[in-house]
């Protein structure tokens, strides 16, 4: 190991991934599944899981309808991407979201 | 590809059965059989007491007796049409179809015959139980059975039930019909 | 379930039909065989099995009958593939009919005819479809329900972010509960 220089683990960078989507989408920790592997030099990172949305209003129209399911991952991609990438010092070159189930809740952080 | 348009292949293809759970039994029963015969296969091979009879003895029994051997041809000829009628007709249960803004509706006849019941039942002041409801292609059956004593409005209750029909907005149209039986019931 | 594997139960059912044709055929040989020409009667031959099988035989017969074992088990075994994924937003994406089944569940809460949601996705044609299958309480009001759905539908695939083509289907749902809690 070269002195100065900081080797980060597979096992560090799912789990900060994994805390990042689970903290973006609203669900628990351990239902999240993070994978770390190289695309081209850069880091591909999959995630496989849930969502949590807020139930669906009576009379909600179209704009007040609050985040699709695609804007919440377009989000996380962004923050996978830009603090993810950050926080491990590495390039984040490709995410993948697999969303496997929906929870509806009373919403976890006010928009 | 244009959703509208692959709602309406979807909903074609809806319409005919998967055969799914017919191939499952017809394979678990392939897989059963099977065991079996190689059980008594490897059992003979190697010498043991067979389970039931050796191969050699279960040909024999099934072709020496002829009305057994014909018997075991009828059977066989019966269950393989009914795999060939399985494999090539289309199925499915009775349905139709509502198209709508964001989904293609599927509604079994069976669900449409009871919407139309309760309708009719409504309308006619008796209990659900004594309207009968058929459905086909184009027709809706209804048949009433009036509570003794209080006389039912024939053309009343059509109307209810064609007003229903429309309101559905189910094709193939159904054109519905209202009958009365003469005879009422007194409900329990 | 795929669009191939639809054919494929119908080939196989097939293939099972002629096979326990063929079957009814030699075991009615004694009948037939005066009937039939000689070409047809020396294939026929080849079907029989043999009155007295010798061990070679026997372990081929045992082979054959190992394959099909595998084979049929295999297939049961398979069925229902290809129904998790469902609407793909762009590569690298995947949302699993699960999401599409609890936001329809969700739409659907306020209608008390709906006893039961489920969805599945399958390819059609190259292109996803949702098939959403709606267990409905018997003599439940169409005219109010079907809106409703469509209305529901509407709802889900705004909260999922992309137009999909759905198919509602409406089954009776005999005397079940509704299976949610409210």
């Amino acid at each position: 190991m070269i002195p100065g220089r900081v080797t980060v683990t597979a096992r560090a960078l799912t789990s900060t991934f994994a805390a990042l989507a689970a903290d973006e989408l609203g669900v628990r920790r351990r239902d999240v599944r993070a994978q770390v592997s190289d695309s081209r030099g850069r880091l591909r990172v999959r995630i496989d899981t849930p969502i949590t949305l807020a139930p669906h209003g009576d009379g909600e129209s179209e704009r007040s309808a609050g985040p699709s399911v695609t804007d919440l991952i377009d989000r996380l991609r962004e923050r996978l991407t830009d603090e993810g990438g950050a926080m491990t010092g590495s390039t984040v070159g490709e995410v993948q979201l697999h969303i496997t189930d929906a929870r509806i809740d009373q919403p976890r952080r006010v928009s | 590809m244009n959703t509208r348009r692959m709602r309406r292949i979807a909903a074609r293809r809806e319409r005919h059965s998967s055969r799914s759970t017919a191939v499952s039994v017809a394979l678990v029963l392939v897989a059963l059989g099977g065991a079996y015969l190689g059980t008594e296969c490897v059992l003979a091979a190697v010498g043991a007491q067979p389970l039931l009879a050796a191969p050699a003895d279960l040909v024999r029994l099934a072709v020496e007796d002829e009305p057994r051997r014909l018997g075991i041809a009828a059977v066989l000829a019966v269950l393989g049409i009914i795999a060939l009628v399985l494999a090539l007709t289309l199925g499915g249960r009775p349905r139709h179809r509502v198209e709508r803004e964001s989904v293609t509706v599927i509604v079994d006849d069976e669900v449409l015959a009871s919407g139309l019941s309760r309708a009719a039942a409504d309308s006619a002041g008796v209990p659900r139980q004594q309207v009968r409801t058929s459905v086909s292609r184009n027709r809706a059956a209804v048949r009433v059975t009036p509570v003794s004593g209080r006389a039912v409005a024939q053309s009343a209750v059509a109307q209810a039930v064609a007003s229903a029909v429309t309101a559905v907005g189910a094709r193939p149209v159904i054109r519905s019909r209202v009958q009365v039986a003469e005879e009422g019931v007194i409900p329990r | 379930m795929t669009r191939s594997n639809r054919t494929l139960n119908r080939v196989l059912l097939a293939l099972i039909g002629l096979g326990l044709l063929v079957g009814a055929v030699l075991a009615a040989r004694p009948v037939l065989d005066p009937l039939l020409p000689e070409p047809v009667l020396s294939v026929l031959d080849l079907g029989t099995p043999p009155q007295d099988p010798d061990t070679t035989q026997l372990w081929i017969a045992a082979a054959a009958c190992a394959l099909i074992i595998v084979i049929a088990l295999a297939w049961v075994l398979t069925r229902g593939r290809g129904r998790t994924r469902t609407a793909v937003v762009r590569p690298g994406d995947e949302i699993d009919a699960k999401v599409l089944t609890a936001l329809a569940t969700d739409a659907l809460r306020t209608q008390h005819d709906v006893l039961h949601v489920a969805s599945a996705g399958y390819r059609l044609r190259g292109a996803r479809v949702v098939r959403v299958q709606v267990e409905v309480r018997p003599g439940a009001d169409l005219g109010r329900l079907v809106p409703a759905v469509d209305e529901a539908m509407a709802v889900m695939q705004r909260r999922v972010g992309l137009e999909l083509p759905v198919v509602a289907q409406l089954s009776a749902g005999g005397n079940r509960t509704r299976s949610r809690v409210d």
